[in-house]
């Protein structure tokens, strides 16, 4: 079937398309990706060749669309399936894009698709970069509105523009006045469980390496309290307890303090915002008490003194604590064999190993004869060890190869200290961090990945052991960012002074300011739900009992703002000359002395009928004869206009009006 | 189909938000804008989210903004007059042409002239102050009397998510003339081949006065083929006339034919004599347009021919 020749009507949909899609790829399975990519290859190919694809088999390609999304989700319902779904629909709208209603159901499904990847997104950079698409959208919305195709027109962008300009008061009310109220979960959400990239819940040493090379943001920390050190943030996440001789699983997942808790003794209180949306453990430095959730979704305590939460569709986890001291708590019968679980099929070699260590010693020596194995016996640190994936991995590392990273000694120590009859858990989390003291906070990174050990003491409880700082103390010292980067801590200063001085130059404190107001940003409009909003409120003297109060309070808002902008667009704009505005109030006075003419005539007819109707003097004669010349004239005299008002004057006196 | 219709005209009655003389209602499309900003908000209030929040609000800030600005892009035109062809024929389109006037300080955009459900095809631009003329075109009527009360404006900037209308008094009447037959040949009906082309009065025709060149749209029954033989020249023959020629329609030469039949039958003698550039007239029982000849009479008697026995029609 032929079309008409209107291969623009489908380039820039296309381009459109492209460009909201493109950034969220990562976003899309790879069933929706192919069908998507297909479907656009397809239209692009049926325009060039002026074929219009017969709706039998369109409808046979939404069918087939919808069925693979539905096998690749298990599900219709849901954010990733709707939008992959949304990313096709568009697609098909791209093989009928013939008149502006198709284009406008296009621009429809682009919008919920861009909203769904927000959703999935979370981030304020997001909601910026839809907004400045969708400004596009409604630009070629406007010259679509106008003409069936597609052009640039200057004017049309300034008036998109100025829409959306004039809509920023109204929508910033509705934002912010509108009762967040909770409906209930309408469109049931699937999170995956899914970890942080390269972090999982389980130890497998090696897994972490990509994590712990990246510079990605991981998670933001407000402490409230004086700066932390190197040594105080350990940012404990799983808590490992069962191994097969290598790796490590949370195995005990009763829920069960493990510290007595001073609550009345309290060190300082901070704040966590994730910048990941995956489903994670909450990362709690020691000593944290009174763990809550500010973001929605449920809460839930696991074993080891460690918290998960099922983060409520797709929001960005917020959460805090405070940091108190503890004191000892002894372990019971049950935890006992937990911490000291080991698998049959660690080998003997291991097990002598261990024995020689340990033998006729105390808590402290036994720790001690571990720490100087790994320090005497060329250990390595490197986070390109190779895979460990023998028979038999242990014994490779401690005996051949002896190279790794914290995973790695934080594993071998464990099942070493194990073997010596010490409760033993590996911890796998963060540690550091970087403090931006522009806002104040610490930012941790997936460089700031680690593993680390902890004991039980049978005089003190449960103490933290790092194997890493045995081979990488600097690691530890300085922080991930001077140790990954191979900087070297001069002599004359301190530790505290080194870090410091790594934080003075102005492209650092030019990253810290923009960090500080994305971070912001992030956690007053991100965060902004029902509590954020009384309290916002309450700052300005307005308390409301019911959410129905702030409802009415909003629509007063909305209806101020409304008339405003109305009476500011309709505003008269007078741009005419100002012998036109004399004019009209010549003519304004014609009438009121009663002369009888209609808007729409001429000069010459309404000088006519005032002779008619009343008695006309030369006076205003002049005034219609210098108006003709003025309005009919070929060129604009500057001269004339004077006289035409000083003429206008003259007559109305005459006429017995003031002007 | 029938149910939209009426559900929008219910609409328009019951919910239209007028300002001054001017209606907003949303489009088709803007209707499913709404529905899909309806959804965000479910879905903004199911998930809590500050970004769905803000996204769904954004929209319908923008819906609300629009929405004024297509009010003022109609509102205080001026339609200065309306222009309906002198003669339109019985089931052939026709255009009707308003000029309108932007008295304001703002230009105007996309302005449609519209008449029920017809609206015209190419938009009106305005600048400040300026006036422009715009055409309707109308669909074929059959022949008859018509009005147009009002005619009306209509525009869909700047999205196309609402349109807003304003009336203009017209109160223009006019008249659907029959469809004119083509191929009548007065000569033809002057040799009465049937009675009632006998009953056309046809005076003149006598005394040969000389040839005249011949020009194209002359009768080719009056080359003189003699003439044309010998020479091979084509020349008219012209007579001499005592009495102009002249044909009188009358109604009596109707008989056989359907009345709307025998209406295009004399709408096309008519046609024909005004374009032999005869005298014509009509005789229709008793009521009598003198013969006379030119545009105005032609009109005339074209416009009686279409007014015959209907009543006026609202459009």
């Amino acid at each position: 079937m032929k079309l008409d020749k209107r291969n623009n009507l489908l380039y820039f949909p296309m381009i459109l398309y492209l460009f909201s899609m493109a950034p969220f790829l990562g976003q899309h399975n790879s069933v929706t990706l192919i069908i998507s990519g297909v479907g656009v290859l397809l239209s692009l190919i049926l325009n060039q060749k002026n074929i219009q694809l017969p709706i039998l088999l369109r409808y046979g390609f939404v069918a087939f669309s919808t069925i693979a999304v539905f096998r690749s989700f298990g599900s219709l319902k849901g954010l990733e399936a709707g939008t992959g779904l949304l990313s096709i629909l568009a697609v098909i709208k791209l093989f009928e894009m013939k008149k502006p209603r198709d284009f406008f159901i296009f621009v429809l499904i682009i919008e919920l698709l861009l909203v769904g990847h927000l959703l999935s997104a979370d981030s304020l950079a997001v909601l910026i970069y839809v907004l400045v698409l969708s400004v596009i959208l409604f630009y070629f919305l406007s010259i679509f509105n106008k003409k069936n195709e597609f052009h640039l027109d200057r004017e049309r962008i300034k008036i998109t523009l100025k829409v959306f300009l004039y809509s920023i008061p109204l929508a910033a009310i509705l934002f912010f006045a509108f009762p967040r109220l909770y409906l209930g979960n309408l469109f049931t959400s699937n999170v995956k469980e899914k970890g942080l990239m390269g972090f999982s819940e389980k130890l497998r040493p090696g897994d972490m390496a990509e994590l712990a090379t990246s510079e990605e943001d991981i998670f933001r920390a407000k402490v409230n309290g004086k700066p932390l050190s190197q040594f105080d943030m350990y940012w404990r996440g799983a808590v490992l307890t069962r191994t097969d001789g290598f790796n490590w699983v949370p195995g005990y997942t009763k829920s069960r303090h493990f510290y007595k808790f001073l609550e009345d003794k309290e060190k300082f209180s901070y704040e966590v915002d994730m910048d990941k949306l995956e489903n994670t453990p909450l990362f709690l430095l020691e000593g944290s008490t009174n763990v809550q959730v500010m973001s929605r979704g449920k809460i839930e305590r696991l074993a080891g003194h460690s918290y998960k939460v099922a983060p409520y569709n797709n929001q960005k986890i917020r959460y805090k604590a405070k940091v108190v001291e503890t004191d000892f708590l002894p372990l019971g019968e049950k935890e006992q064999k937990v911490y000291l679980q080991l698998p049959r099929t660690i080998s003997k070699r291991v097990r002598d190993l261990a024995r020689k260590m340990s033998e006729g010693k105390s808590f402290e020596e036994k720790v001690q004869s571990v720490k100087d194995h790994f320090y005497q016996k060329d250990f390595e640190y490197t986070l390109a060890p190779g895979k460990y994936e023998g028979e038999r991995p242990l014994e490779e590392f401690l005996f051949v190869r002896k190279k790794g990273f914290c995973e790695h000694y934080s594993s071998a120590a464990a099942i070493l200290f194990r073997l010596m009859g010490i409760h033993t858990r590996v911890l796998a989390g963060f540690q550091g961090g970087e403090f931006n003291p522009i806002g104040n906070y610490y930012l941790i990174q997936g460089r700031d990945a680690h593993a680390w050990v902890e004991l039980f003491d049978p005089k003190k409880g449960w103490i933290r052991v790092d194997p890493t700082s045995w081979i990488a103390p600097n690691r530890i010292r300085l922080g991930s960012n001077a140790f990954f980067n191979g900087l070297v801590r001069p002599e004359n200063l301190t530790e505290e002074e080194f870090i410091a001085g790594l934080n003075n130059s102005f492209l650092k404190k030019l990253k810290f300011t923009i960090d500080m107001y994305y971070y912001e940003m992030n956690r007053n409009f991100l965060g902004y739900d029902y509590d954020a909003q009384k309290d916002f409120f309450k700052k300005f003297g307005f308390e409301y009992r019911r959410p129905f109060y702030l409802f009415l309070f909003c629509l007063f808002l909305c209806a101020v703002v409304t008339i405003s902008v109305i009476l500011y667009q309709g505003r008269k704009i007078d741009n005419r000359p100002d012998f036109e505005k004399s004019w009209d109030l010549f003519l304004s006075i014609l009438k009121k002395k009663n002369v009888e003419f209609d808007s729409y005539m001429g000069p010459d007819t309404i000088h006519q009928k005032t002779k008619l109707q009343i008695s006309c003097g030369p006076e205003v004669s002049k005034v219609f004869d210098l108006y003709i010349s003025l309005k009919y004239g070929a060129q604009f005299d500057e001269t004339k206009a004077r006289q035409f008002d000083a003429a206008v004057q003259e007559a109305t006196q005459l006429m017995g009006q003031q002007v | 189909m029938r149910l939209i219709d009426s559900s929008r005209k219910f609409l328009s009655r019951r919910l239209q938000t007028r300002y001054g003389q001017v209606y907003i209602l949303p489009t088709g499309q803007g209707g499913n804008f709404i529905v899909i900003i309806f959804v965000l908000f479910l879905i903004s209030l199911s998930y809590g989210h500050s970004l769905a929040f803000s996204s769904t609000f954004i929209f319908v800030a923008v819906v609300m903004t629009s929405t004024i600005f297509t009010h003022f892009n109609l509102k205080d035109l001026e339609l200065l007059r309306a222009w309906i062809p002198d003669l339109i024929e019985a089931n052939k389109s026709f255009f009707v042409e308003a000029r309108i006037h932007n008295p304001t300080g703002k230009k105007k955009y996309d302005l449609k002239l519209a008449k029920g459900k017809s609206y015209s095809s190419d938009s009106l631009q305005l600048q400040a102050g300026q006036s422009g003329d715009i055409k309707l075109s109308f669909e074929g009527l059959p022949r008859g009397r018509y009005r147009i009360k009002t005619l009306s404006l209509r525009t869909t900037f700047p999205f196309g998510i609402f349109y807003s209308w304003s009336y203009g008094q017209v109160e223009k009447e006019f008249v659907v003339h029959p469809r004119i037959e083509e191929g009548n040949d007065l000569r033809k009906f002057m040799m009465g081949e049937t009675h009632e082309e006998s009953e056309i009065m046809v005076k003149g025709d006598n005394d040969f006065e000389g040839h005249s060149k011949y020009n194209d749209g002359d009768s080719i029954n009056r080359i003189d083929w003699k003439v044309y033989g010998r020479t091979r020249q084509l020349l008219k023959k012209e007579f001499v006339s005592p009495i102009e020629r002249e044909v009188v329609v009358s109604d009596k030469m109707i008989g056989h034919l359907s009345f709307e039949e025998g209406l295009e039958f004399l709408a096309g003698v008519i046609h024909q004599a005004d374009q032999m550039g005869w005298r014509f007239g009509i005789d229709w029982h008793g009521q009598i347009l003198s013969p006379d000849r030119g545009k105005e009479h032609y009109v005339r008697c074209l416009t009686f021919l279409g007014g015959l026995e209907k009543e006026v029609v609202d459009l």
